[in-house]
């Protein structure tokens, strides 16, 4: 095993798992807790993030698939996103906005893809999601993109029935898949779904301090997509003034 | 330059007189305390401070053995705060800067204690954990500005404790939270579980106070545990999620090294705590001792100093006070990227 990185929480290591390529994601013990809590603490964010994992690609957003949950050694085995696979946090800093737009607005759908049906993820950054690159086949002539190999196999073979000469080019397409769930929970409140969308306010202007256009950009898609619009557009207002109103007494 | 610093946003009465180059000639504080039970109203409050002001004043001329023709600058808390004990400190000042003909500054609470942590301890860019009655946030320095990383979704941790420590009839003398964790250390041996609330960088505490008013008192009244075990519970809980909100704050900016300032910072777990985790990623907890800790003029005046040297002195119209103060709201122009 190989360790790739260590968070706060978790170490990250690489490996291999039945001949795939995977990541193992370790939590280790916070000396500085109590041991019950920390224990408790643990279990729990493991749990989790295993569940979350599996119910957000139900609602159409990527994660890493998940493979095995280890609960005795707090480790859960995942796909492996590719070394060529960045946090969106690099991708802005190594690149114009002009170039992150299309991402960040597939970024808003994701969040509100998530809300739609009641799950927050709880610590929304931009460090959480992954900006995978995918071989798009693409057809040439009618422009048609098909991203599962098995149609284009098929597709190949009804127009070699019909003796038609086909190109295939390939693209290079980015893809956003989102991670660390570990405080991640279900919830039908406005109230949570507009907490999650301050907190990840709050990460991108105090990552990008220039970029309030950046989480514009994400917050628009998310009410263009979003299935209850109104009432977590004003209760983000409230939660937004909390933080300026509070009297800050001592 | 020499400045005198006036205090008094909370029940703390502080006058510090300070050197320019962070020497302190004196430093004095006069607190007002609460009945158990109680806690500290703006009214009652505001006249503590303007029966004492006068006289603490005199006190710190003595101490500090000077007189007002050695001043250069008087400092004042400009906020946040309670608007009563702010006003009552901030018209004696305005009222010597007329006599004494001695250019006057107003100053941000938050952004002077962690200016004294950073002049005690003698580091440059630390992340700083401010925690204390009113405030509880996580702020880092950058372009020109305290940003405020993670904070409190709902009340302060120092006003959380002060709410727990009333609901059990803790003492309020000499401070609730001191109180609470003396009597922590001997209540070990039983950890209560308390709900844990981290969102993000951002954590809530309201939660914890209705589960020890439902949960903990019943468990009390059935001895099912102690007062002294609630005091363990609650600060392991609490503490515990400021050192995780401090870690994932210390990860993102890529600094190891982390102050606590503001009251709660005096307490000893909290600091044993920090350092715990702070060493793991071969970093260090800078401490801070009761004098700098606790609201104090000293703090206001060597801020008052930073902030003439580098910009201009008010205007008398200009000297307002303000419930209302966010740290970032304060332009560091003493400090250079």
């Amino acid at each position: 095993m190989e360790l790739i990185s260590q968070g706060a929480e978790a170490k990250i290591y690489r490996t291999t798992f039945l001949g795939k390529p995977v990541i193992v994601k370790q939590r280790f013990k916070k000396k500085y807790r109590h041991p019950q809590l920390d224990s408790r603490l643990i279990t729990r964010r493991l749990v989790q993030e295993a569940r979350s994992l599996v119910k957000a690609r139900k609602f159409s957003v990527l994660t890493p698939i998940l493979y095995q949950v280890d609960v005795f050694n707090h480790s859960l085995i995942m796909e492996d996103l590719g070394k060529s696979t960045v946090t969106l946090k690099h991708y802005l800093n190594n690149n114009q906005q002009g170039q992150a737009t299309p991402l960040l607005k597939e970024f808003g759908e994701l969040i509100s893809k998530m809300h739609n049906s009641d799950l927050i993820h709880g610590d929304l950054t931009t460090s959480n999601v992954m900006v995978k690159k995918i071989i798009l086949k693409k057809k040439k002539e009618n422009e048609k993109e098909i991203e599962n190999e098995k149609e284009i196999e098929k597709e190949i073979e009804i127009e070699k029935e019909k003796e038609q000469e086909i190109e295939i080019e390939e693209i290079e397409k980015e893809k956003l898949v989102m991670i660390d769930f570990g405080l991640s929970f279900s919830s039908t409140n406005p109230e949570e779904k507009s907490v999650d969308l301050y907190v990840l306010e709050r990460a991108f202007l105090s990552t990008h301090p220039n970029s309030k256009q950046l989480f514009d950009i994400v917050l628009k898609s998310y009410f263009e997509n979003s299935n209850n619009k109104k009432k977590i557009m004003t209760r983000l207002e409230k939660v937004r003034r909390r933080g300026r109103k509070r009297s800050m007494v001592g | 330059m020499i400045c005198l610093g006036l205090e008094g946003s909370a029940n703390k009465l502080g006058v510090g007189i300070v050197k320019e180059d962070g020497t302190i000639l004196a430093n004095l504080r006069k607190t007002f305390v609460p009945p158990i039970g109680e806690g500290f109203l703006p009214k009652e409050t505001a006249s503590h401070h303007r029966m004492f002001i006068i006289k603490t004043i005199k006190e710190a001329f003595k101490a500090a053995k000077l007189g007002p023709k050695d001043l250069d600058l008087i400092a004042y808390t400009k906020g946040p705060g309670m608007g009563e004990p702010l006003q009552s400190v901030a018209v004696v000042a305005r009222m010597l800067h007329q006599m004494w003909k001695i250019p006057i500054v107003g100053v941000n609470h938050c952004v002077a204690h962690i200016e004294m942590g950073r002049i005690v301890t003698g580091t440059q860019n630390p992340l700083v954990l401010y925690v204390s009655g009113g405030n509880s946030q996580v702020i880092a320095y950058s372009l020109g500005k305290y940003r405020i990383f993670g904070e409190t979704i709902d009340i302060a941790v120092g006003n959380c404790l002060d709410r727990f420590a009333r609901l059990l009839d803790i003492p309020n003398d000499p401070s609730p939270g001191f109180n609470v964790e003396q009597l922590a250390l001997k209540g070990t041996d039983k950890l209560i579980e308390l709900p844990y609330t981290v969102k993000g960088m951002d954590f809530s505490l309201s939660g914890i106070l209705s589960s020890i008013e439902k949960k903990g008192l019943q468990m009390l009244k059935k001895k099912e545990c102690t007062r002294e075990n609630l005091c363990f519970s609650i600060q392991e809980n609490v503490f515990a999620m400021l050192i995780e909100i401090s870690e994932r704050a210390m990860a993102h900016c890529e600094i190891n090294d982390v102050l606590i300032v503001g009251g709660v910072g005096c307490n000893q777990r909290l600091q044993e705590m920090m350092g715990i985790m702070a060493e793991e990623r071969n970093g260090s907890v800078l401490g801070m001792d009761q004098r700098y800790c606790i609201d104090n003029g000293a703090m206001i005046a060597y801020t008052g100093i930073l902030q003439a040297k580098s910009g201009s002195t008010f205007k008398l119209e200009e000297t307002i006070v303000t419930q209302r103060f966010r740290t970032d709201e304060v332009d560091v122009t003493w400090r250079k990227n």
